[in-house]
């Protein structure tokens, strides 16, 4: 039996959540974004997107762009527990479900035919029922891999159900511009387009030889994309997380570098305990700043050795702040954790030298009982809470976390 | 306009499912007992350890935002959101 994948993607979804839980939004445009108001538009209903609204706008850019835009004030725990919601109503299909992002996910449904009419049966009644729980519309594609499926539900939006069968597949590529595919975003499109390759036809007849001295391996993934095969089979699916991190924007500048620092130690202490939480550890790491003008600068860091250490975490970042020299006042600031890999418990060569990963056990635990920020260290007394909205593509990292 | 209110509130509830259904008919507020006429969307969150189901209601004019925490068995009116 040939193998059928389907992709489901929940249109506009923080913005849908937020028109279906306040009726008085439905049909209006809509943007969500932090409470900060110098924040970013993180997702926009389709009323927006048709007025010009973009993710990654600032607050005062959406407005400025349209003076009637509704910005609402994002929930993160509503769109998970959305997310989670949803993704039990697709493992009433079939087993195989992984969640790619917080507003899609994959279901291999090939062994789900027997006990299920057919592939858009299947579709039409997941369409309903999360338009009945949630008055929220979602996007469908079905193909034979995951690469077919995905550019078929994109090709629907919004509220759509494409098919693509495994005959059809070329066909069905043949005349999509290659922005279709994931992976080729603006840059590469443009630098196809140079080649005279703009449609996944022409990429299809172009040499691969030639791709690949342009663009290296992804020179050959792109050429086999075009036939709608994945490189990397179903490899990824499942993957774990290949960086951990968070980023702040402040609602005004900051000079002050105690006051950088403290930040820094905020958002290297929420990096280590997400790292915790996902039962990870990292050996690289990268301190991101933005100055007003939105130039952004990364710089990066490789130890030799894996920590989840928050402390640690801040030594690396708050070293690589010390050895830039700011030309400004600071807009944003980020910590990310890279070179990650699953944490393996080791007893300690050195008696007592655990103290403080035993320590942040403890606070974890305090944490983990009493809500987040129960106990931190008192140096974070120094900043202000922060409302931040996760990105799209935040993937929850417990599937199911209110299940008895 | 949305205003937080954080207020304790009494609920008049249906339990269906063996609890695992809650809906929420009437609650009292300002000497006011408020009819539920649409759970317009439901949620869960967590803090810490308590977990805390949300509900945003509408009595027809206005939209509120309700919680009930599972441990406490107690619920609170989160915000209102008046029309305009």
């Amino acid at each position: 039996m040939d193998k059928t994948i389907m992709y489901i993607d929940a249109d506009a979804f923080f913005a849908s959540v937020e028109q279906a839980s306040r009726p008085n939004l439905l049909g209006k445009p809509v943007a969500v974004a932090g409470r900060n108001k110098r924040t970013v538009v993180v997702a926009s209903s389709y009323e927006a997107k048709r007025l010009g609204i973009k993710t990654g706008m600032t607050k005062g850019g959406a407005k400025r762009t349209l003076p009637s835009l509704i910005i609402v004030e994002g929930n993160n725990e509503k769109y998970v527990d959305t997310c989670v919601r949803i993704n039990e109503i697709l493992l009433k299909y079939t087993p195989e479900v992984e969640i790619y992002s917080i507003d899609e996910s994959f279901m291999d449904i090939t062994g789900s035919f027997p006990f299920f009419p057919s592939p858009a049966g299947i579709a039409h009644a997941i369409k309903k029922e999360i338009k009945d729980t949630f008055g929220i519309t979602c996007s469908i594609g079905i193909g034979p891999n995951r690469l077919i499926a995905k550019i078929a539900g994109e090709s629907g939006k919004p509220d759509g159900l494409v098919m693509v069968k495994k005959e059809e597949t070329r066909g069905f590529m043949k005349e999509l511009p290659v922005g279709a595919i994931p992976g080729i975003g603006k840059r590469m499109g443009v630098a196809l387009k140079d080649l005279g390759v703009i449609t996944c036809g022409e990429l299809l007849d172009f040499p691969v030889s030639v791709l690949r001295r342009r663009f290296g391996i992804w020179g050959d993934y792109v050429s086999l994309m075009a036939q709608g095969i994945e490189p990397l089979g179903d490899k990824r699916s499942g993957r774990p997380s290949t960086s951990i991190g968070h980023s702040m924007t402040f609602e005004e500048d900051i000079g002050d570098r105690a006051t950088i620092k403290s930040h820094i130690l905020e958002l290297s202490e929420m990096v280590g305990r997400r790292l915790r939480k996902e039962g990870m550890t990292a050996r690289g790491f990268s301190l991101t700043w933005r100055y007003p003008d939105f130039t952004t600068y990364t710089k990066r860091c490789s130890i030799p050795f894996h920590t989840q250490d928050g402390k640690m975490i801040y030594q690396v970042t708050g070293t690589l702040m010390d050895s830039i020299r700011l030309k400004d006042r600071i807009r944003l600031l980020g910590v990310t954790a890279f070179n990650l890999q699953k944490s393996m418990a080791i007893s300690p060569l050195i008696e007592k030298s655990d103290k403080g990963e035993r320590l942040y056990k403890v606070m974890d635990t305090i944490n983990d009982i009493f809500g987040e920020h129960s106990i931190h260290r008192a140096t974070l007394l120094l900043c202000r809470k922060h409302h931040w909205v996760i990105s799209p593509a935040y993937r929850p990292y417990k599937s199911y976390p209110f299940r008895r | 306009m949305l205003t937080k209110i954080g207020e304790r509130i009494r609920v008049g509830v249906v339990f269906r499912e063996e609890g695992q259904k809650i809906e929420p008919r009437w609650f009292l507020w300002k000497g006011k007992r408020l009819t539920i006429q649409r759970v317009t969307y439901r949620w869960r969150e967590k803090t810490g350890k308590e977990l805390i189901h949300k509900f945003a209601v509408t009595d027809g004019s206005n939209l509120y935002e309700l919680s009930y925490l599972q441990e406490s068995l107690l619920w609170f009116l989160e915000a209102v959101e008046t029309d305009g």
